[in-house]
């Protein structure tokens, strides 16, 4: 077990190994992505209320899901980084934050494009839009903070400390929200929530979740090779892969 | 020499932060004028009727905000809080008595003007009580969240735009049980659920935000 | 399959332009999530590559 983790921290070792990693799961999951685009495009049947737009909830839901579960994966890069210092950790979390802000984009901009049909407007201030255009906000905080620092290795861990206070504020902003939207009772929205969703319309969304996690996945990776071989570029190792290239 | 006490410790860094504000007394008036001159702002963008209690709680927010990036700044130019760091004393305690300070600076002269604007405003009296209390509690934690913000940035020459970026997101949930306990007084039901809440926030973040700030300024420190 | 006509496949019940442009956005950013540290990677390598060359 301890092996594996110092195994983990050694940058030529985890830099094939990602490359192994992600030689077949990128084509996997673009092969994937195209099996429940179709699937949630043209085989499943159109909700009774909301017609052929709910068909957006495939791709939206998704990037929600991931995006918020993308900040607890760079939290916890960031702890590993404040606690034991290690690089890894620092760079994983590096890697994460773009990549989650960009989903969270995704989940933004598909969230409208829903919204206008469905609720007859591009932006609702309801709470989980509001949420999620606060979690943007605190992955591009954290991505300024980093970027900030000349040094690396402290603006990592500055980042990895804002991020923690983050992962605590998240469900507090989020019950929040909640609660301040319950206060602004809404007349004319009415929720699909609630309902339970049928299977025929849950599998592809399954399917979709998971393309999204794997596709979170393949951008950590790719992410973290970049930023190894240019942190390693003085280190022998990044020299031979280089020269055999 | 003896060796301080926990509680005497404090007790000097407080007093010594006091002398240095009160050196230059026109820093205990830039919060308020802000306050005032921003909530001036708002009749001028929407018409003279503002009938919404949110917005001195918004403009609480920014002045806060405003203050908060120097909460450090001073110390770490002229090496006191390499001193600080050094000192066997907590750290823990140390972030407190700066932010309490820095609270007594921005917070507690805002929540003693409030009434002020409350009336301003056209508040209804019931609302000034909840409004005071509010403000008192909520500038606590706004301050502890501020201090973070300030410890992970101190060292940075850009450090001041940097703050608000990273630090706003966090102030929400003041803002909604802040403004929610005033706007429930106005409506004429119980401001005590909301204000209990905002209770509950500022004791965790009493209890946590320092831990974060002692991190923040060691990584601040190491640069 | 759902639909009867490509028409429909791209009419939608009126909500085409809505469905597609959501996926249109969400695949385009998924493609440059993908391609761009891929093309960091391999700028990095020759980059390194001329420069182990000339040093």
């Amino acid at each position: 077990m301890w092996k594996f983790f110092h195994k983990l921290g050694s940058p030529p070792w985890f830099y094939s190994i990602a490359g192994a990693i992600l030689r077949w799961l990128v084509p996997i999951t673009l092969f994937l992505l195209i099996v429940g685009y179709a699937w949630g495009l043209l085989f499943t049947a159109p909700d009774f209320r909301q017609g052929n737009s709910y068909r957006i909830m495939y791709v939206h839901v998704p990037a929600a899901v991931v995006a918020l579960a993308g900040y607890y994966v760079m939290a916890l890069a960031g702890a590993i980084c404040i606690i034991w210092n290690m690089k890894m950790a620092e760079i994983a979390m590096r890697a994460t934050a773009p990549v989650g802000a960009l989903l969270t984009l995704i989940a933004l901009v598909t969230g409208g494009i829903w919204g206008k049909p469905t609720w007859g407007a591009w932006w609702v201030w309801d709470a989980r839009t509001t949420s999620m255009l606060i979690l943007l906000f605190l992955y591009i905080g954290v991505i300024v903070l980093y970027e900030a620092y000349e040094d690396k290795s402290g603006g990592s861990r500055a980042a990895g400390i804002l991020a923690l206070v983050g992962t605590v504020n998240i469900p507090i902003i989020y019950k929040s929200v909640d609660w301040w939207y319950s206060l602004h009772q809404p007349a004319s929205i009415t929720f699909t929530g609630g309902s339970a969703i049928e299977s025929s319309m849950l599998y592809p969304l399954l399917l979709m979740i998971t393309v999204f996690y794997s596709l979170f996945t393949c951008c950590v990776l790719a992410n973290m090779r970049v930023s190894l071989i240019k942190r390693e570029s003085r280190s022998s190792w990044v020299r031979t892969l280089v020269e055999e290239d | 020499m003896r060796e301080l006490g926990m509680l005497e410790y404090l007790q000097r860094i407080v007093r010594r932060q006091f002398i240095l504000a009160f050196r230059v007394p026109s820093e205990f008036a830039i919060p308020i004028s802000f306050f005032i001159m921003v909530l001036a702002l708002f009749p001028l963008g929407f018409g003279p009727v503002v009938k919404n209690s949110g917005v001195i709680w918004i403009v609480a927010l920014l002045a806060s905000l405003l203050s908060s990036d120097r909460i450090f700044k001073q110390d770490y130019d002229d090496g006191t809080l390499d001193q600080l760091l050094m000192s066997p004393q907590s750290l823990f305690g140390s972030s407190l008595a700066y932010i309490f300070v820095h609270w007594s600076q921005t917070g507690l002269p805002l929540a003693l003007i409030s009434p002020l604007v409350a009336i301003m405003f056209d508040l209804p009296g019931s609302a000034i009580l909840p409004l005071v209390v509010s403000l008192l509690i909520g500038t606590v934690v706004l301050s502890l969240i501020g201090a973070i913000g300030a410890a992970l940035t101190v060292g940075l020459r850009k450090g001041g735009a940097l703050v608000s970026l990273i630090i706003l997101p966090l102030y929400v949930p003041v803002l909604i049980f802040g403004k929610a306990s005033v706007e429930a007084a106005i409506q004429g039901s119980f401001f005590s659920p909301p204000l209990a809440l905002l209770t509950a926030l500022a004791c965790g973040a009493v209890a946590f935000a320092p831990f974060a700030i002692g991190a923040g300024l060691r990584i601040s420190m190491e640069i | 399959m759902y639909f009867e006509s490509l028409y429909e496949v791209f009419f939608m019940g009126g909500h085409g332009t809505y469905v597609w442009s959501a996926y249109l956005f969400t695949s385009s950013v998924i493609l440059i999530m993908v391609w761009l540290p891929m093309a960091r990677l391999r700028r990095s390598i020759k980059r390194l590559a001329s420069k182990f060359k000339a040093g």
